[in-house]
């Protein structure tokens, strides 16, 4: 069957990064961290790789939640299969490929922990491309095409075939096996610095909480715009002093931060083929537009997994991805008259 | 300054200034050709439409604010469909007429629901039909100020010889280069073919209306021939003559009026055509893109909402 591709077509920015080592801009702070407890050397239970979990303080740098949280709640629930993200969506950012690249074994393992810790039987890492992976035969490998943004969404839904999933990043199933093998807490992530604004692009792994004037600061560049998280979905530094976090993944540094026109919709259509969802977000904007919204005329808004993949495909530069995901929220209310 | 910071494809802005460079070059054929005239009414036609687009601006928000370029096009398109000896107020009056009925109630770029320069055009053809319909031979000498009085030899369209049911006394090479008889922007196929090809790659224009307008037309020509002759022959002079060809590039294609799903277009699309047909065959003025693409574009909203529950009750969903 015919199978019309979806998403939108974005230029891979991550080689000059990739090309390079991971960079450590950790200073020469000799100051001790505290480690977590030892746990036994013989199979580590999961109760006791939970507690590990908890006591390093990891935060999945997919979502920024705490780790511990989002593994109890998969153990609550039953996971059968979890994911190891080692690919990274955004066109720029390269953290999590370049820390699966530096030590496939070490993520893999950490993966197999996370797994054990939330009762998943299975366990995959999905890769960009053709890119190598070097696992064994226990963990599943999925390929995502990251021609297409998002390349995630595809990936996911050949997890979701296999029964229930979740999906943790690769610097977060590191930072298992660092705390599980080597009682170290979570105390430092990866970055890529990209951008016109920076005239090296590479990947460097900071201590959480250093700010970002500091990584940046052996820039040589002329910039104006420092944007943290993705470039599809990140916001603008105000301060440059604001602190790296562990799900920062990416500062896109901008020579000049591009003011676009907000136009009305012009009926191109291109949202509707960016979307992997089935939402019709132009639909969805004239409905909320509207000022009556009708949630009967509001298909498919609560699949939204807010990629922004529509705003990106937008030529008016309108913000789609908000106005559906306002719908989303008026539709799961239920109430029929909200819109009236 | 907002996120996205990366975007796919041309904005709103970057289309129409890609429409916009389309037009011009389709100007150097008819300048080098005629002389200076072409210019200095597509000149005029522009600043036209700016005056009117300050005006509007200046009375809706207080203060004269211009923020693309759909003035220039519409201005440039409505003189693409204007003949070379026709008096320079008639593009200027007619894009002055469309500014302030067809767009200024609606507002910026992407509102009005109708094409502005198929609102001139038609607006012309019905104030104006001697002016707008009565074009050159240029065979014969003509003399072609700027801006005076035109010394030309009148001749008959190829347009308004099928519409007598006759065969039309032109080579197809003429059709082709814009040697024959018709308005400025028109009559070069060949030109028109490259400019259009130019924005279907760079995406500014939708390539299914295209494909859908033209096949409709092919068909009903081939199977309704207005004159005796070979289906073959048929299509070639119905889809060289008039503003045919023209329309199918620059005038279905525009995204703000044409319908926001693929299958939406291309039924938009043959629509236009079969509207294009049956005006060329039973209406009054030989050529009716204008008229076609206006009625088309009232459908526009019906075609869209059909298209629009087709999507959600048969699903569409790639993950």
């Amino acid at each position: 069957m015919w199978k019309v591709p979806h998403g939108v077509k974005l230029e891979q920015m991550k080689r000059p990064s990739l090309e390079k080592p991971i960079a450590a801009l950790t200073g020469n702070d000799k100051k001790q961290e505290r480690g977590i407890f030892k746990l036994p050397e013989k199979k580590v239970s999961s109760p006791l790789i939970l507690s590990a979990v908890g006591q390093a303080g990891i935060t999945d740098e997919t979502d920024g939640r705490r780790l511990y949280d989002k593994l109890v709640l998969l153990k609550s629930g039953k996971t059968d299969t979890l994911a190891a993200c080692c690919f990274d969506d955004d066109p720029y950012a390269s953290s999590s490929e370049a820390v699966f690249a530096e030590n496939r074994k070490k993520v893999l393992t950490g993966l197999g922990y996370a797994a054990r810790a939330c009762g998943a039987k299975k366990t995959a890492a999905i890769v960009g491309g053709s890119a190598g992976c070097g696992a064994d035969g226990k963990v599943r490998v999925i390929r995502a095409d990251p021609s297409r943004y998002p390349a995630l969404a595809p990936a996911e839904c050949e997890l979701k075939r296999c029964g229930s999933y979740a999906v943790i990043g690769a610097q977060a199933c590191a930072a298992v096996y660092d705390a599980v093998k080597n009682r170290k807490p979570q105390s430092e992530t990866v970055v890529t610095v990209a951008g016109d604004g920076a005239p090296d692009w590479f990947n460097c792994r900071v201590k959480i909480g250093t700010p970002i004037s500091e990584v940046l600061g052996a820039l040589r560049g002329d910039y104006s715009a420092v944007v943290t998280g993705s470039s599809v979905k990140g916001k603008a530094a105000k301060d440059l002093s604001e602190p790296v976090r562990a799900d920062t993944r990416l500062l896109l540094v901008l020579k000049k931060a591009k003011a676009r026109s907000v136009f009305p919709c012009i009926g191109c259509g291109r949202c509707t083929a960016a979307c992997t969802q089935g939402i019709v977000p132009w639909a969805v904007l004239k409905e909320m537009e509207s000022g009556r919204a009708d949630i009967l005329r509001l298909p498919n808004v609560q699949r939204c997994i807010g990629c922004a993949a529509c705003n990106v495909a937008c030529p008016s530069c309108i913000d789609l991805c908000a106005a559906v995901q306002k719908a989303g929220r008026l539709k799961k209310s239920g109430d029929i008259y909200a819109g009236a | 300054m907002g996120a996205p910071y990366v975007k796919s494809g041309p904005s709103a802005s970057a289309m129409l200034n890609q429409t916009l460079a389309a037009l011009a070059a389709m100007l150097i054929v008819p300048t080098v050709r005629y002389g200076a005239r072409p210019a200095a009414m597509a000149v005029m036609a522009v600043l036209t439409c700016a005056a009117c687009e300050a005006f509007c601006s200046l009375m809706r928000y207080g203060k004269i604010r211009i923020d693309d370029s759909s003035f220039a096009v519409t201005g440039l398109t409505a003189v693409m469909l204007t003949p070379v000896n026709a008096p320079v107020w008639l593009p200027c009056a007619a894009c002055a007429a469309a500014q302030l009925a067809a767009k200024a109630p609606f507002g910026r770029y992407g509102r009005p629901p109708f094409n502005i320069a198929a609102v001139a055009g038609a607006f012309a053809a019905l104030c104006w039909p001697s002016e707008s319909f009565t074009y050159m031979d240029p065979a014969k000498p003509f003399t072609l100020p700027p801006f005076g009085a035109c010394e030309y030899t009148a001749a008959v369209s190829p347009a308004a010889v099928l519409k007598n049911g006759l065969k039309p006394d032109v080579q197809p090479l003429d059709m082709l280069w814009g040697t024959g008889v018709g308005a400025i922007g028109t009559t070069a196929a060949l030109v028109i073919a490259a400019c259009g090809l130019f924005l279907f790659i760079r995406r500014a224009a939708s390539l299914e209306t295209t494909v859908s307008f033209l096949l409709v037309c092919a068909l009903l020509a081939a199977f309704f021939p207005r004159i005796a002759c070979s289906p073959l022959t048929s299509v070639k002079y119905e889809l060289l003559s008039g503003s045919l060809l023209f329309c199918s590039v620059f005038m279905v294609t525009d995204p703000s009026t044409s319908p926001k799903t693929f299958a939406g277009r291309c039924v938009y699309g043959a629509l236009a055509g079969g509207l294009l047909m049956a005006v060329r065959y039973f209406g009054a003025f030989g050529q009716g893109a204008c008229f076609a693409v206006l009625l088309a574009d009232a459908a526009v909203p019906l075609i869209d909402n059909f298209s629009f529950k087709t999507v959600t009750v048969f699903g569409r969903r790639s993950v």
